[in-house]
Protein backbone atom coordinates (compact mmCIF):
# COMPACT_ATOMS: atom_id res chain seq x y z
CA UNK A 1 0.00 0.00 0.00
CA UNK A 2 1.82 2.95 -1.16
CA UNK A 3 0.05 5.54 0.58
CA UNK A 4 0.10 4.71 4.28
CA UNK A 5 4.46 3.74 3.27
CA UNK A 6 4.36 7.48 1.77
CA UNK A 7 3.01 9.47 4.85
CA UNK A 8 5.55 6.91 7.11
CA UNK A 9 8.23 8.01 4.89
CA UNK A 10 7.33 11.65 5.31
CA UNK A 11 6.90 11.55 9.02
CA UNK A 12 10.05 10.17 9.23
CA UNK A 13 11.94 12.82 7.02
CA UNK A 14 9.53 15.54 8.89
CA UNK A 15 10.69 14.60 11.92
CA UNK A 16 14.62 14.08 11.48
CA UNK A 17 14.40 17.95 9.47
CA UNK A 18 12.85 19.18 13.04
CA UNK A 19 15.37 17.17 15.02
CA UNK A 20 18.23 18.34 13.52
CA UNK A 21 17.47 22.11 13.92
CA UNK A 22 16.12 21.30 17.24
CA UNK A 23 20.17 20.03 17.71
CA UNK A 24 21.71 22.45 15.78
CA UNK A 25 19.58 24.73 17.73
CA UNK A 26 20.41 23.63 20.85
CA UNK A 27 24.43 23.59 19.75
CA UNK A 28 24.46 27.35 18.64
CA UNK A 29 23.47 28.61 21.48
CA UNK A 30 20.06 29.93 20.63
CA UNK A 31 18.78 32.33 23.94
CA UNK A 32 21.98 32.72 25.08
CA UNK A 33 24.87 35.27 24.23
CA UNK A 34 28.09 33.90 25.45
CA UNK A 35 30.72 36.26 25.42
CA UNK A 36 33.39 33.29 24.21
CA UNK A 37 36.35 33.21 22.21
CA UNK A 38 35.11 34.70 19.32
CA UNK A 39 34.26 38.51 20.93
CA UNK A 40 37.25 40.72 21.14
CA UNK A 41 35.86 42.66 23.68
CA UNK A 42 35.70 40.21 26.50
CA UNK A 43 38.41 38.19 27.39
CA UNK A 44 37.19 34.64 27.57
CA UNK A 45 37.66 32.72 30.98
CA UNK A 46 35.92 29.54 30.97
CA UNK A 47 38.50 27.56 28.41
CA UNK A 48 37.18 24.44 26.20
CA UNK A 49 36.20 21.46 29.01
CA UNK A 50 34.16 23.91 30.76
CA UNK A 51 37.00 24.30 33.73
CA UNK A 52 38.05 28.02 34.49
CA UNK A 53 40.75 29.54 32.79
CA UNK A 54 41.60 33.02 35.34
CA UNK A 55 39.26 34.45 37.68
CA UNK A 56 39.43 37.99 38.71
CA UNK A 57 41.89 38.82 41.53
CA UNK A 58 38.86 40.50 44.00
CA UNK A 59 38.78 43.83 44.50
CA UNK A 60 41.35 45.94 46.89
CA UNK A 61 39.66 46.56 50.12
CA UNK A 62 38.54 49.82 50.96
CA UNK A 63 41.80 52.42 52.53
CA UNK A 64 41.94 53.36 56.13
CA UNK A 65 41.92 56.60 56.71
CA UNK A 66 45.89 57.62 56.62
CA UNK A 67 47.00 54.02 56.30
CA UNK A 68 49.48 52.37 53.27
CA UNK A 69 47.61 50.92 50.96
CA UNK A 70 47.39 47.17 50.96
CA UNK A 71 47.89 45.98 47.24
CA UNK A 72 46.36 42.66 46.10
CA UNK A 73 49.03 41.48 44.04
CA UNK A 74 47.26 41.05 39.90
CA UNK A 75 47.04 37.99 38.41
CA UNK A 76 47.95 38.53 34.87
CA UNK A 77 45.17 36.81 32.33
CA UNK A 78 46.36 34.30 30.24
CA UNK A 79 46.10 34.28 26.47
CA UNK A 80 42.92 33.96 25.23
CA UNK A 81 42.43 30.21 23.70
CA UNK A 82 41.71 29.53 19.91
CA UNK A 83 41.32 27.02 18.00
CA UNK A 84 40.23 23.66 19.64
CA UNK A 85 42.72 24.29 22.89
CA UNK A 86 42.35 24.24 25.85
CA UNK A 87 43.43 27.55 27.59
CA UNK A 88 47.07 27.25 29.97
CA UNK A 89 47.34 26.62 33.59
CA UNK A 90 46.29 29.05 35.46
CA UNK A 91 48.70 30.74 37.68
CA UNK A 92 48.79 29.79 41.26
CA UNK A 93 46.77 32.55 43.41
CA UNK A 94 47.29 34.30 46.16
CA UNK A 95 44.98 32.57 49.06
CA UNK A 96 45.76 35.02 51.62
CA UNK A 97 46.41 38.37 51.13
CA UNK A 98 48.07 40.43 54.28
CA UNK A 99 46.79 43.43 55.08
CA UNK A 100 50.04 45.59 56.56
CA UNK A 101 48.63 47.06 60.09
CA UNK A 102 47.82 50.86 60.22
CA UNK A 103 48.74 52.85 62.97
CA UNK A 104 45.89 54.08 64.64
CA UNK A 105 46.76 56.25 67.47
CA UNK A 106 43.29 56.36 69.18
CA UNK A 107 43.58 52.30 69.49
CA UNK A 108 46.18 50.23 71.10
CA UNK A 109 48.11 48.54 67.69
CA UNK A 110 46.22 45.03 66.61
CA UNK A 111 48.58 42.16 66.86
CA UNK A 112 47.28 40.07 63.99
CA UNK A 113 45.40 42.10 61.26
CA UNK A 114 42.13 39.62 59.54
CA UNK A 115 43.22 38.54 56.41
CA UNK A 116 41.01 39.55 53.65
CA UNK A 117 40.52 35.65 51.26
CA UNK A 118 39.40 36.41 47.68
CA UNK A 119 35.69 34.58 47.30
CA UNK A 120 35.41 31.08 46.74
CA UNK A 121 34.96 30.42 43.13
CA UNK A 122 31.65 28.92 42.33
CA UNK A 123 31.89 25.42 41.18
CA UNK A 124 31.90 24.45 37.41
CA UNK A 125 28.13 24.86 36.12
CA UNK A 126 26.54 27.36 38.84
CA UNK A 127 28.53 30.40 37.93
CA UNK A 128 26.76 33.31 36.82
CA UNK A 129 26.94 33.33 33.00
CA UNK A 130 26.04 36.81 31.92
CA UNK A 131 24.13 36.95 28.91
CA UNK A 132 21.20 38.94 26.93
CA UNK A 133 17.68 37.54 26.37
CA UNK A 134 17.05 36.86 22.73
CA UNK A 135 13.91 38.14 21.42
CA UNK A 136 11.78 35.52 21.88
CA UNK A 137 12.68 35.07 25.60
CA UNK A 138 11.68 38.68 25.82
CA UNK A 139 8.22 37.77 24.23
CA UNK A 140 8.21 35.11 26.36
CA UNK A 141 8.49 37.02 29.35
CA UNK A 142 5.80 39.41 28.17
CA UNK A 143 3.55 37.08 27.46
CA UNK A 144 3.63 35.72 31.26
CA UNK A 145 3.31 39.00 32.60
CA UNK A 146 0.77 39.63 31.12
CA UNK A 147 -2.42 39.29 33.44
CA UNK A 148 -4.64 36.58 32.04
CA UNK A 149 -2.60 34.79 29.78
CA UNK A 150 0.33 34.98 31.84
CA UNK A 151 -0.87 32.92 34.57
CA UNK A 152 -2.28 30.39 32.07
CA UNK A 153 0.62 29.70 30.26
CA UNK A 154 2.78 29.84 33.23
CA UNK A 155 0.39 27.37 34.49
CA UNK A 156 0.68 25.02 31.49
CA UNK A 157 4.47 25.07 31.93
CA UNK A 158 5.56 27.23 28.74
CA UNK A 159 6.38 30.61 30.21
CA UNK A 160 7.98 31.06 33.59
CA UNK A 161 11.32 30.51 34.80
CA UNK A 162 10.78 26.47 34.94
CA UNK A 163 8.82 26.51 31.56
CA UNK A 164 9.38 25.04 28.20
CA UNK A 165 10.25 28.38 27.28
CA UNK A 166 13.29 28.46 29.59
CA UNK A 167 14.32 24.90 29.17
CA UNK A 168 14.80 25.78 25.12
CA UNK A 169 15.79 29.25 25.51
CA UNK A 170 17.64 28.93 28.70
CA UNK A 171 17.74 31.04 31.65
CA UNK A 172 21.02 32.94 33.17
CA UNK A 173 20.65 32.42 36.78
CA UNK A 174 21.80 35.20 39.38
CA UNK A 175 24.41 34.16 42.07
CA UNK A 176 21.47 33.84 44.30
CA UNK A 177 19.72 30.94 43.00
CA UNK A 178 17.24 33.33 41.41
CA UNK A 179 16.53 34.00 38.30
CA UNK A 180 17.29 37.37 35.95
CA UNK A 181 14.26 38.28 33.48
CA UNK A 182 16.22 41.39 31.90
CA UNK A 183 19.86 40.51 31.44
CA UNK A 184 22.73 43.01 30.94
CA UNK A 185 26.13 43.07 30.11
CA UNK A 186 28.05 41.29 33.06
CA UNK A 187 30.72 44.65 32.80
CA UNK A 188 27.48 46.96 33.35
CA UNK A 189 26.48 44.98 36.52
CA UNK A 190 29.44 44.27 38.17
CA UNK A 191 29.12 40.50 37.70
CA UNK A 192 32.75 39.57 37.11
CA UNK A 193 33.97 38.60 33.95
CA UNK A 194 35.20 35.71 34.92
CA UNK A 195 32.09 34.04 35.34
CA UNK A 196 31.10 34.68 31.17
CA UNK A 197 30.77 31.52 29.33
CA UNK A 198 33.25 30.86 26.72
CA UNK A 199 32.16 30.71 23.26
CA UNK A 200 34.14 27.61 22.23
CA UNK B 1 59.17 18.45 20.09
CA UNK B 2 57.38 16.29 22.81
CA UNK B 3 54.21 15.96 21.90
CA UNK B 4 50.95 15.97 24.53
CA UNK B 5 49.90 12.39 24.74
CA UNK B 6 46.22 13.19 25.17
CA UNK B 7 46.61 15.84 22.91
CA UNK B 8 48.21 13.30 20.04
CA UNK B 9 45.17 11.04 21.06
CA UNK B 10 42.88 14.25 20.08
CA UNK B 11 44.16 14.91 16.67
CA UNK B 12 43.92 11.37 15.98
CA UNK B 13 39.88 11.45 17.03
CA UNK B 14 39.40 14.58 15.08
CA UNK B 15 40.72 12.69 11.93
CA UNK B 16 38.52 9.63 12.54
CA UNK B 17 36.04 12.21 13.14
CA UNK B 18 36.97 13.72 9.37
CA UNK B 19 37.56 10.86 7.86
CA UNK B 20 33.92 9.41 9.07
CA UNK B 21 31.91 13.04 8.05
CA UNK B 22 33.62 12.86 4.45
CA UNK B 23 32.48 9.21 3.89
CA UNK B 24 29.21 9.63 5.50
CA UNK B 25 28.49 12.82 3.60
CA UNK B 26 30.21 12.29 0.54
CA UNK B 27 29.02 8.66 0.24
CA UNK B 28 25.16 9.54 0.77
CA UNK B 29 25.28 12.59 -1.94
CA UNK B 30 26.95 10.29 -4.05
CA UNK B 31 24.10 7.57 -3.72
CA UNK B 32 21.77 10.03 -3.88
CA UNK B 33 22.97 12.14 -6.78
CA UNK B 34 24.82 10.06 -9.08
CA UNK B 35 24.54 6.39 -8.21
CA UNK B 36 20.92 5.04 -6.27
CA UNK B 37 21.46 1.82 -7.89
CA UNK B 38 24.54 1.78 -5.47
CA UNK B 39 22.35 1.37 -2.37
CA UNK B 40 22.07 -2.18 -3.01
CA UNK B 41 25.66 -2.88 -3.23
CA UNK B 42 27.85 -3.95 -0.95
CA UNK B 43 31.12 -2.14 -1.35
CA UNK B 44 28.62 1.24 -1.55
CA UNK B 45 27.07 0.21 1.77
CA UNK B 46 30.40 -0.65 3.26
CA UNK B 47 31.50 3.48 2.82
CA UNK B 48 28.56 4.40 4.20
CA UNK B 49 28.53 2.34 7.29
CA UNK B 50 32.27 2.76 7.89
CA UNK B 51 31.83 6.42 7.72
CA UNK B 52 28.95 6.70 10.18
CA UNK B 53 31.04 4.16 13.07
CA UNK B 54 34.12 6.49 12.69
CA UNK B 55 31.91 9.48 12.49
CA UNK B 56 30.33 8.41 15.76
CA UNK B 57 33.43 7.11 17.72
CA UNK B 58 35.24 9.60 16.68
CA UNK B 59 32.98 12.46 17.47
CA UNK B 60 32.77 10.79 21.12
CA UNK B 61 36.29 9.78 22.10
CA UNK B 62 36.86 13.88 20.29
CA UNK B 63 34.58 15.23 23.13
CA UNK B 64 36.24 13.20 26.56
CA UNK B 65 40.13 13.93 24.76
CA UNK B 66 39.44 17.28 24.78
CA UNK B 67 38.04 17.20 27.78
CA UNK B 68 40.97 15.71 29.03
CA UNK B 69 43.05 17.63 27.31
CA UNK B 70 42.08 20.93 28.74
CA UNK B 71 41.92 19.19 31.93
CA UNK B 72 45.54 18.18 31.91
CA UNK B 73 44.56 14.70 32.78
CA UNK B 74 45.76 11.38 30.90
CA UNK B 75 44.01 10.08 27.51
CA UNK B 76 42.80 7.26 29.49
CA UNK B 77 40.43 9.44 31.54
CA UNK B 78 38.46 10.68 28.25
CA UNK B 79 35.49 8.37 29.38
CA UNK B 80 35.60 9.78 32.77
CA UNK B 81 32.23 11.28 33.93
CA UNK B 82 33.24 13.99 35.77
CA UNK B 83 35.04 14.91 33.05
CA UNK B 84 32.20 14.82 30.44
CA UNK B 85 29.98 16.51 33.00
CA UNK B 86 32.53 19.38 33.41
CA UNK B 87 32.98 19.34 28.94
CA UNK B 88 28.63 19.52 28.21
CA UNK B 89 28.77 22.83 30.99
CA UNK B 90 31.12 24.33 28.17
CA UNK B 91 30.59 25.62 24.38
CA UNK B 92 32.73 22.94 22.57
CA UNK B 93 31.09 20.47 25.13
CA UNK B 94 27.40 21.52 24.00
CA UNK B 95 28.38 21.42 20.12
CA UNK B 96 30.15 17.98 20.27
CA UNK B 97 27.43 16.29 22.24
CA UNK B 98 24.87 17.77 19.76
CA UNK B 99 27.47 16.29 16.55
CA UNK B 100 26.86 13.35 18.76
CA UNK B 101 22.99 13.17 18.54
CA UNK B 102 23.59 14.22 14.95
CA UNK B 103 25.28 11.21 14.44
CA UNK B 104 22.68 8.85 16.01
CA UNK B 105 19.92 10.83 13.65
CA UNK B 106 22.51 9.99 10.44
CA UNK B 107 21.81 6.24 11.99
CA UNK B 108 18.60 6.41 11.24
CA UNK B 109 19.18 7.85 7.13
CA UNK B 110 21.43 4.79 7.11
CA UNK B 111 19.36 2.33 8.33
CA UNK B 112 16.37 3.56 5.96
CA UNK B 113 18.76 3.31 3.30
CA UNK B 114 20.16 -0.30 4.13
CA UNK B 115 16.73 -1.60 4.38
CA UNK B 116 15.18 -0.29 1.39
CA UNK B 117 18.39 0.23 -0.75
CA UNK B 118 17.78 2.01 -4.26
CA UNK B 119 13.80 2.77 -3.28
CA UNK B 120 15.04 5.20 -0.34
CA UNK B 121 17.93 6.48 -2.71
CA UNK B 122 15.61 7.82 -5.10
CA UNK B 123 12.63 8.50 -2.58
CA UNK B 124 12.01 12.35 -2.10
CA UNK B 125 11.47 11.77 1.75
CA UNK B 126 14.87 10.22 2.49
CA UNK B 127 16.69 12.67 -0.03
CA UNK B 128 15.02 15.57 2.81
CA UNK B 129 16.08 13.40 5.80
CA UNK B 130 19.59 12.80 4.43
CA UNK B 131 19.86 16.33 3.31
CA UNK B 132 19.20 18.03 6.83
CA UNK B 133 21.23 15.91 8.90
CA UNK B 134 24.30 16.31 6.42
CA UNK B 135 23.56 20.26 6.92
CA UNK B 136 23.35 19.47 10.82
CA UNK B 137 26.65 17.56 10.62
CA UNK B 138 28.49 20.10 8.48
CA UNK B 139 27.37 23.28 10.47
CA UNK B 140 27.97 22.05 13.58
CA UNK B 141 30.99 21.04 12.65
CA UNK B 142 32.31 24.94 11.82
CA UNK B 143 30.74 26.10 15.24
CA UNK B 144 33.92 25.15 16.90
CA UNK B 145 37.49 25.95 15.24
CA UNK B 146 39.24 28.75 13.85
CA UNK B 147 35.94 29.75 12.03
CA UNK B 148 33.95 31.43 15.09
CA UNK B 149 37.37 33.82 16.31
CA UNK B 150 38.42 35.31 13.11
CA UNK B 151 37.14 38.93 12.50
CA UNK B 152 34.32 38.16 10.03
CA UNK B 153 33.03 35.02 11.51
CA UNK B 154 29.93 34.73 9.19
CA UNK B 155 32.37 34.73 6.13
CA UNK B 156 34.77 32.50 7.49
CA UNK B 157 31.61 30.40 8.48
CA UNK B 158 30.68 29.91 5.45
CA UNK B 159 33.85 29.21 3.97
CA UNK B 160 34.01 27.10 6.39
CA UNK B 161 31.01 25.10 5.69
CA UNK B 162 31.81 25.16 1.78
CA UNK B 163 35.37 23.67 2.64
CA UNK B 164 33.83 20.88 4.71
CA UNK B 165 30.75 20.02 2.39
CA UNK B 166 33.62 20.14 -0.83
CA UNK B 167 35.78 17.96 0.81
CA UNK B 168 33.43 15.66 1.59
CA UNK B 169 31.90 15.42 -1.86
CA UNK B 170 34.93 14.98 -3.28
CA UNK B 171 36.82 12.29 -0.98
CA UNK B 172 33.62 10.71 -0.02
CA UNK B 173 32.66 9.87 -3.98
CA UNK B 174 36.49 8.53 -4.29
CA UNK B 175 35.66 6.07 -1.69
CA UNK B 176 32.23 4.93 -2.95
CA UNK B 177 33.59 5.26 -6.99
CA UNK B 178 37.42 3.16 -5.51
CA UNK B 179 35.15 0.53 -3.41
CA UNK B 180 31.57 0.33 -5.53
CA UNK B 181 31.87 1.33 -9.14
CA UNK B 182 35.61 0.34 -10.05
CA UNK B 183 34.85 -2.92 -7.57
CA UNK B 184 32.79 -4.37 -9.71
CA UNK B 185 33.52 -2.76 -13.41
CA UNK B 186 30.00 -2.91 -14.53
CA UNK B 187 30.57 -1.12 -18.40
CA UNK B 188 27.34 0.73 -18.03
CA UNK B 189 27.55 1.87 -14.51
CA UNK B 190 31.60 3.29 -15.98
CA UNK B 191 30.03 4.85 -18.39
CA UNK B 192 27.25 6.65 -16.74
CA UNK B 193 28.80 7.15 -13.18
CA UNK B 194 32.45 7.95 -13.39
CA UNK B 195 31.79 11.18 -16.06
CA UNK B 196 29.34 12.32 -13.80
CA UNK B 197 31.75 12.01 -10.97
CA UNK B 198 34.52 13.84 -12.75
CA UNK B 199 32.72 17.15 -13.27
CA UNK B 200 31.33 16.92 -9.44
CA UNK B 201 35.16 15.83 -8.17
CA UNK B 202 36.17 19.26 -10.22
CA UNK B 203 33.58 21.36 -8.96
CA UNK B 204 34.04 20.18 -5.38
CA UNK B 205 37.75 21.17 -5.82
CA UNK B 206 37.03 24.24 -7.21
CA UNK B 207 35.13 24.87 -4.08
CA UNK B 208 37.28 23.82 -1.72
CA UNK B 209 39.95 25.75 -2.95
CA UNK B 210 38.27 28.99 -3.21
CA UNK B 211 36.96 28.15 0.30
CA UNK B 212 40.22 27.42 1.93
CA UNK B 213 41.65 30.29 0.30
CA UNK B 214 39.33 32.51 2.30
CA UNK B 215 40.00 30.15 5.44
CA UNK B 216 43.54 30.78 5.37
CA UNK B 217 43.45 34.78 4.25
CA UNK B 218 41.32 34.75 7.55
CA UNK B 219 42.76 32.99 10.00
CA UNK B 220 46.16 33.43 9.17
CA UNK B 221 46.40 37.41 8.34
CA UNK B 222 49.16 37.94 6.34
CA UNK B 223 51.68 36.12 4.25
CA UNK B 224 54.70 36.18 6.35
CA UNK B 225 53.25 34.16 9.28
CA UNK B 226 52.43 31.43 6.97
CA UNK B 227 56.51 30.89 6.91
CA UNK B 228 56.86 32.29 10.86
CA UNK B 229 54.49 30.00 12.84
CA UNK B 230 53.90 26.25 13.31
CA UNK B 231 50.25 26.71 12.12
CA UNK B 232 51.43 27.85 8.55
CA UNK B 233 53.94 25.45 8.15
CA UNK B 234 51.83 22.89 8.84
CA UNK B 235 49.56 24.58 6.63
CA UNK B 236 52.03 24.13 3.88
CA UNK B 237 52.55 20.05 4.74
CA UNK B 238 48.41 20.11 3.83
CA UNK B 239 48.75 21.84 0.33
CA UNK B 240 52.15 20.19 -0.65
CA UNK B 241 50.47 17.03 -0.19
CA UNK B 242 47.06 18.57 -1.77
CA UNK B 243 49.45 19.25 -4.74
CA UNK B 244 50.20 16.00 -5.43
CA UNK B 245 46.30 14.81 -4.96
CA UNK B 246 45.65 17.38 -7.97
CA UNK B 247 47.94 16.13 -10.42
CA UNK B 248 47.50 12.43 -9.74
CA UNK B 249 43.53 13.86 -10.18
CA UNK B 250 44.64 15.51 -13.03
CA UNK B 251 45.79 11.81 -14.20
CA UNK B 252 42.61 10.18 -13.30
CA UNK B 253 40.74 13.03 -15.24
CA UNK B 254 43.35 12.20 -18.14
CA UNK B 255 42.15 8.60 -18.21
CA UNK B 256 38.62 9.35 -18.31
CA UNK B 257 39.01 11.74 -20.98
CA UNK B 258 40.93 9.22 -22.98
CA UNK B 259 40.83 5.54 -22.16
CA UNK B 260 36.84 5.49 -20.25
CA UNK B 261 35.35 4.69 -23.73
CA UNK B 262 37.80 1.79 -24.41
CA UNK B 263 37.09 0.19 -21.24
CA UNK B 264 33.52 0.33 -21.44
CA UNK B 265 33.87 -0.72 -25.23
CA UNK B 266 35.73 -3.70 -22.98
CA UNK B 267 33.07 -4.67 -20.82
CA UNK B 268 35.18 -3.18 -18.01
CA UNK B 269 38.44 -5.13 -19.41
CA UNK B 270 40.48 -5.18 -15.60
CA UNK B 271 43.71 -4.56 -17.27
CA UNK B 272 42.06 -0.83 -18.91
CA UNK B 273 40.66 -0.03 -15.62
CA UNK B 274 43.78 -0.87 -13.88
CA UNK B 275 45.23 2.53 -13.89
CA UNK B 276 42.01 4.54 -13.35
CA UNK B 277 41.70 2.14 -9.96
CA UNK B 278 45.53 2.89 -8.79
CA UNK B 279 45.13 6.84 -9.52
CA UNK B 280 41.93 6.67 -7.83
CA UNK B 281 43.49 4.69 -4.79
CA UNK B 282 46.56 6.86 -4.65
CA UNK B 283 44.38 9.80 -4.00
CA UNK B 284 42.41 7.91 -1.08
CA UNK B 285 45.13 7.67 0.58
CA UNK B 286 46.66 11.20 0.24
CA UNK B 287 43.93 12.49 0.96
CA UNK B 288 43.58 10.80 4.69
CA UNK B 289 47.17 12.80 4.74
CA UNK B 290 45.81 15.81 4.56
CA UNK B 291 42.72 15.39 6.43
CA UNK B 292 45.10 14.11 9.63
CA UNK B 293 46.92 17.79 8.51
CA UNK B 294 43.58 19.54 8.62
CA UNK B 295 43.40 17.65 12.08
CA UNK B 296 46.65 19.44 13.45
CA UNK B 297 45.24 22.58 11.85
CA UNK B 298 42.29 23.08 13.97
CA UNK B 299 43.96 22.55 17.23
CA UNK B 300 46.79 24.40 16.62
CA UNK B 301 47.21 28.27 17.59
CA UNK B 302 47.28 30.00 14.45
CA UNK B 303 49.22 32.69 16.45
CA UNK B 304 47.89 35.73 15.73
Amino acid sequence: MPGPALRRDHVIAASLAGAVVIVVGYASGIGLRPGGAADAATPPVVADGGHQAAPETPATPPLPPGGPPSNVPATPLPAVPVGDQPAPSMPPMPTDVVVPPVPDPGSPPATSPPPTTPPPLPPPGTDVPACQPGVPQQVLDTVGGLPLLGAVTTGLGVTGPDGVGALVLGYCRTTGGGLELAMVPADAVGVPAATVPSGR
Amino acid sequence: MSVDPVKAWYVIARSVDYAGLTLFAGGLLFLAVLWPAGADQRGARSVLVTGWLLGLLGTLAGLGLQAAWAAQRPPGDFLAWDLLSQALDSQFGRIWFSRALLWLLGGVVLAWLLQRGRDAATALPWRVGAGAILLGLLRTTGLTGHAVESTRPWLTQIADFAHLAGASAWIGGLAVLLFGVLARRDPDELASVVPRYSKLAMTSVAVVVAAGVVLAWQTIGSVGRVFSTAYGQTLLIKLAVLAAVLLIAQASRSWVGRRLDFAVVLRGDAGTVRPFVYSVAAETTLVLVVLLAASFLVTASPGR
